[in-house]
């Protein structure tokens, strides 16, 4: 049967790319004094696993790329190798290679690329430099390395070739006893199994045949011998479809217990079974290699042979041969390795032996074998090919540290290893990418499961209730459906927190960033993520990291200065950037803040005033937040010179148009050699709206809640009209321009005065508009429907959304509201000038 | 495809006995389904195909500053669906709505993947299976009139029917406005 792997392509990529994520979160994290095992570890496994999938699909490219990168992270790992800077660097230089590579391999190209090629040949000089410096005791597993790497690269023949089994030496040698065995372990190794099988008495009328299973079993292996103990009542009473028989089986065959049990699944519930490895009393050898750091991850050899001890009497013999030269010697590392001889007093399984062993079995090597005892002998003489132990591991055996560089096949067959891989997805779990797919809590499936349950409870109630339905249960009614509205509101909060994800995801990205621009920049930099457990919509999330980049981007380049700068104006040499995201009302706020030397105003004015953003005369009136906010002009720029990083124009105003686009808000404070701070308010998710509900005429519009900053009555001595027909409010201290909504969406109002009419004063793209309605309607969430999947967009609306009566009410766009009043009425003009805070001369331009 | 067909079956329960018993001869070497309507006395066809299902008509939420033939949009079971007057569309004068006034739900096909639409028409008239030869092209009515929307004419019991082609048709930019297009078309002939 061959099976089409490229279905799973898809999910080699996905876990592919978050593996390099990992990878990536990992390196940033390692502390080169300290180099922690784990990170090094996590680094290491997303390595190899990424190597496994591509070996088994096919990418060699990928493969031997990460292969060579592997071998590098191994010495690390066991730390035959001092990782540098540099090694982080070109660590870091692999992982965007592989990532290019999967994106040509994704795109049906070949994934070698230029970048894989340097990076290989930098591998092959940092494997032969590290050569030179290895000591003797050390040098095996050098050379194994190289002999791994001269395989996948034929460019480096000149480095010496090491066959892998002959660098084995001790664990060979210690298992050479059982070699024969591992050999035949490779197609499954006989056991006498002792089957206990009583069915119960209706096990015939079921349908169920005590001779089929016995085929069945016969088909599986070798039935030594059947044994039949039959309870057979007196026969006036005896039931001739009842069975009163029950069965003591000796079996051998090269199967797994479950195999065994298969076979009698089908009556297992009403039978008694045991299905038993047949020697009650067991000798068992067990070769165990702890791998090298694993007293370092917490365990203890001794614990593991006091656990063993209790199974029954043990022959330690321990093996020093791998002890290095002792100025090579690290106190915390473990040389020794183990023969064990457990003379078990009852009858044990495999298994029950590996899981004393479970804990290190990632890191270490470990067969266990059982032999043929003198009590057990005599049961099975029977069988002339009586096995002489039981190994399930694979044979070939290699050193320790090379174990987790088997090939991917290797993997697979090996349960031990296979276990390996959900623990290495865990770690992946945390740092999802924005790919396609969503990977959801299980908690948070399960409350949607129980959501649905109860929703079941009450619909069914509620079915009741209508086929035997008199007036006297009206009160049942309104109950009933009054636990439909909560199973109901539940339900949409618990699926809208599905698409809540950790802001992490949008955050992962910056440490990288931040450390690569430091260095592009000669600055030193520092970043201190806050709340990254905030939990924001993934479609928000997806669309907020390219302003985030932007933003941070900025605050490296035109905010921090450089370390000499900043010694001097008495700041710490290393900037602080510091990402802090938190839940305020139905909002998340996202702020990027740095110490840098803060935004300068007046060259901000110069700047303005060069390309004509603002005349000489406001100068004078701008505030300094209102000059800050100038930076959102499209082409605005201060940057001395346009960098790589930022600088061509392009940046601020992007940002602001995006988060608007998110129905976000955005805002800049700083403070001169104090630093910046920008703040993103974003709603929690774009599905669901707030919503302010008003009325035109006989039509319903929805404003969105954050947008609306107050509502008051019209008043007419408040209206002034300017020049070009638009009418302006009196505010307090402001003047607000006013728009009829029914004039601008042609539809009948209530009447053409004004009068009556109330004021719905709103934000507009960070200006005040009072926008005229007939009436306000209630208060009430929204669920956001697209008007483009099946119309087109129209100008001043936002989506549409279902009121509970079934009809279809619009959502209002301010920003477009504005855009359509100024198309219509000219309006642009006067907004302009509003928009550039110009009240002063607007409020001269009314009295006068 | 279940729901289409099920929307053939209860198109063809409403066209009822009015069927002609050659042309649904469903042995027959056909091609196409078509569902008619009628409009101002004339009949025209769209593919059963698209027809997703046949409503009666009911108040949509009028858009801002939309052409006259949009009437609005409506939920349908969730989903935001634009109806369009063909009346209107096509220069007819429009007629009052009431309670038997029906919309057809189309699937429509565009560059940006499949759309749903309601159309308003008069009345639903039948269904009918046409091979690919029963039909005419359109005749040319010179550059006045845009007949690109004309999948092309049949002849059923000497009526002329009119094949639309809705993809082209609801994706229009402009309206056709083609007030007397039957008219036009038989002249044409």
């Amino acid at each position: 049967m061959s099976i089409d792997l490229s279905q799973f392509h898809q999910v080699f990529y996905e876990e592919s790319f978050e593996g390099l994520d990992v990878m990536e979160a990992a390196l940033m994290e390692l502390d080169l004094n300290n180099i922690d095992d784990e990170t090094i570890n996590a680094i290491f496994r997303s390595a190899h696993s990424i190597k496994g999938g591509s070996a088994t699909f096919g990418f060699s490219s990928v493969s031997e790329f990460t292969h060579d990168l592997e071998t590098i992270l191994d010495q690390v790992r066991s730390g035959k190798r001092q990782f540098r800077d540099s090694d982080i660097n070109i660590c870091l230089k692999s992982v965007d290679c592989m990532r290019e590579m999967l994106q040509l391999l994704q795109a049906g190209e070949d994934g070698h690329t230029k970048n894989s090629a340097e990076l290989k040949d930098c591998f092959a000089r940092m494997l032969a430099g590290e050569q030179a410096e290895l000591s003797q005791a050390e040098l095996s597993q050098a050379e194994l390395s190289q002999a791994e790497l001269s395989q996948a690269e034929p460019l480096q023949a000149d480095l010496p070739q090491i066959d892998v089994p002959t660098a084995a030496p001790e664990t060979t040698e210690a298992l050479s006893q059982e070699a024969p065995a591992n050999v035949a372990a490779e197609d499954g190794v006989e056991s006498i199994w002792r089957i206990n099988f009583e069915p119960s008495e209706d096990i015939l009328r079921t349908g169920n045949d005590v001779a089929r299973m016995f085929r069945e079993l016969a088909e599986l292996g070798q039935l030594l011998s059947i044994e039949t103990q039959s309870n057979l009542p007196p026969f006036n009473v005896l039931d001739a479809e009842k069975c009163y028989l029950s069965w003591t089986i000796l079996f051998a065959c090269k199967k797994d217990k479950c195999f065994i049990e298969e076979v009698f699944e089908w009556v297992a519930d009403e039978s008694n079974l045991e299905v038993t490895p047949a020697a009650s009393a067991q000798e068992w050898h067990i070769c165990f290699v702890p791998g090298e750091n694993i007293l370092r991850s917490g365990n203890e050899p001794s614990r593991l042979l006091n656990v063993l001890s209790e199974f029954g009497k043990l022959h330690v013999r321990v093996n020093d041969k791998n002890l290095p030269a002792i100025r090579l010697m690290d106190h915390e590392s473990c040389y020794l390795s183990w023969d064990i001889y457990l003379h078990a007093e009852q009858a044990l399984t495999e298994e029950a032996i590996r899981e004393v062993f479970e804990w290190v079995l990632d890191e270490s090597q470990l067969s266990v074998s059982r032999l043929a005892s003198a009590s057990s002998a005599n049961e099975i003489t029977a069988v002339s090919e009586v096995p002489q132990a039981e190994v399930a591991e694979p044979a070939d055996v290699v050193p320790l540290g090379s174990v987790q560089n088997t090939s991917q096949e290797q993997q697979i067959t090996t349960p031990e290893t296979v276990q390996e891989k959900p623990k290495s997805k865990t770690a992946v779990q945390k740092k999802n990418t924005e790919t396609g797919s969503i990977r959801v809590g299980i908690d948070k499936v399960d409350n949607l499961i129980n959501m649905v349950g109860e929703l079941v409870i009450t619909q069914s109630m509620l079915g009741q209730l209508g086929t035997e339905f008199d007036v006297e249960r009206i009160p049942k009614l309104m109950e009933g459906l009054g636990q439909l509205e909560q199973n109901t509101r539940e339900l949409q909060e618990s699926v809208m927190r599905i698409r809540m994800l950790p802001i992490s995801f949008a955050f992962s990205r910056f440490p990288r960033m931040v450390r690569d621009l430091g260095q592009s920049l000669g600055k030193e930099l520092q970043l201190v993520m806050i709340g990254e457990q905030t939990e924001l919509d993934k479609t928000v999330m997806e669309k907020i990291g390219d302003p985030l980049v932007h933003l941070v981007r900025n605050a490296v380049d035109h905010g921090i200065e450089q370390p000499e700068e900043r010694e001097a104006s008495g700041k710490p040499r290393s900037g602080t950037i510091t990402l802090n995201a938190y839940h305020q009302g139905g909002n998340v706020v996202i702020e990027i803040s740095d110490d840098g030397k803060g935004l300068d105003k007046q060259r901000i004015v110069e700047k303005a005033l060069e390309k004509g953003l603002i005349t000489k005369a406001e100068v004078e009136l701008l505030t300094d937040e209102h000059a800050f906010d100038l930076i959102f002009q499209p082409g605005f720029s201060t940057a001395q010179e346009v960098s790589d990083v930022s600088g061509r124009g392009v940046g601020m105003d992007v940002v602001r148009r995006n988060i608007q686009a998110l129905n976000g808000t955005v805002e800049i404070n700083s403070q001169k050699d104090q630093g910046s701070k920008i703040t993103i308010r974003l709603p929690l998710t774009l599905a669901i709206l707030d919503g302010q509900l008003v009325r035109v005429g006989t039509n319903t519009y929805i404003f969105p809640l954050v947008s609306i900053v107050e509502s008051l009555q019209y008043r007419k001595e408040l209206i002034s009209s300017v020049a070009g027909g638009c009418n302006v409010f009196k505010l307090r201290d402001d003047y607000v321009p006013i728009i009829e909504l029914h004039k601008i969406f042609s539809v009948q109002a209530d009447s053409d005065y004004l009068d009556q009419a109330l004021m719905v004063v709103v934000e507009s793209d960070g200006e005040k508009v009072g926008i005229v309605v007939d009436e306000l309607l209630a208060q009430q969430q929204v669920v956001i429907k697209s008007l483009e999947q099946n119309y087109k967009r129209v100008e001043g609306i936002s989506g549409a959304t279902i009121l509970g009566d079934g009809t279809v009410a619009l959502i209002l766009d301010t920003v477009g509201m504005v855009k359509l009043a100024g198309d219509k009425f000219g309006m642009a003009n006067q907004l302009a000038h509003l928009k550039n805070d110009d009240h002063q001369n607007l409020s001269s331009q009314l009295t006068g | 495809m279940q729901a289409q067909t099920g929307t053939t079956v209860s198109a063809q329960a409403m066209a009822g006995n009015t069927q002609s018993a050659d042309v649904t001869d469903l042995s027959a070497e056909v091609n196409d389904q078509y569902l008619t309507f009628i409009m101002a006395g004339e009949e025209y066809g769209v593919d059963i195909l698209c027809v997703q299902e046949i409503r009666g008509w009911e108040s949509a939420t009028p858009l801002p500053n939309a052409p006259s033939h949009i009437k609005g949009v409506i939920n349908l079971r969730g989903t935001i669906v634009p109806i369009v007057d063909l009346r209107q569309c096509f220069g007819l004068e429009g007629i009052e709505y009431t309670s038997v006034t029906v919309v057809i739900v189309l699937k429509v096909h565009t560059d940006d993947g499949d759309r749903i639409m309601g159309i308003v028409v008069d009345a639903v008239s039948d269904v009918y299976s046409l091979a690919a030869q029963d039909m005419r092209t359109a005749p040319d009515l010179g550059s006045a009139v845009n007949t690109e929307f004309i999948r092309g004419l049949v002849n059923v019991q000497d009526k002329m029917v009119i094949l639309l082609d809705i993809d082209k048709l609801l994706t229009l930019d402009d309206v056709p406005n083609v007030s007397n297009l039957a008219e036009q078309l038989s002249k044409a002939l």
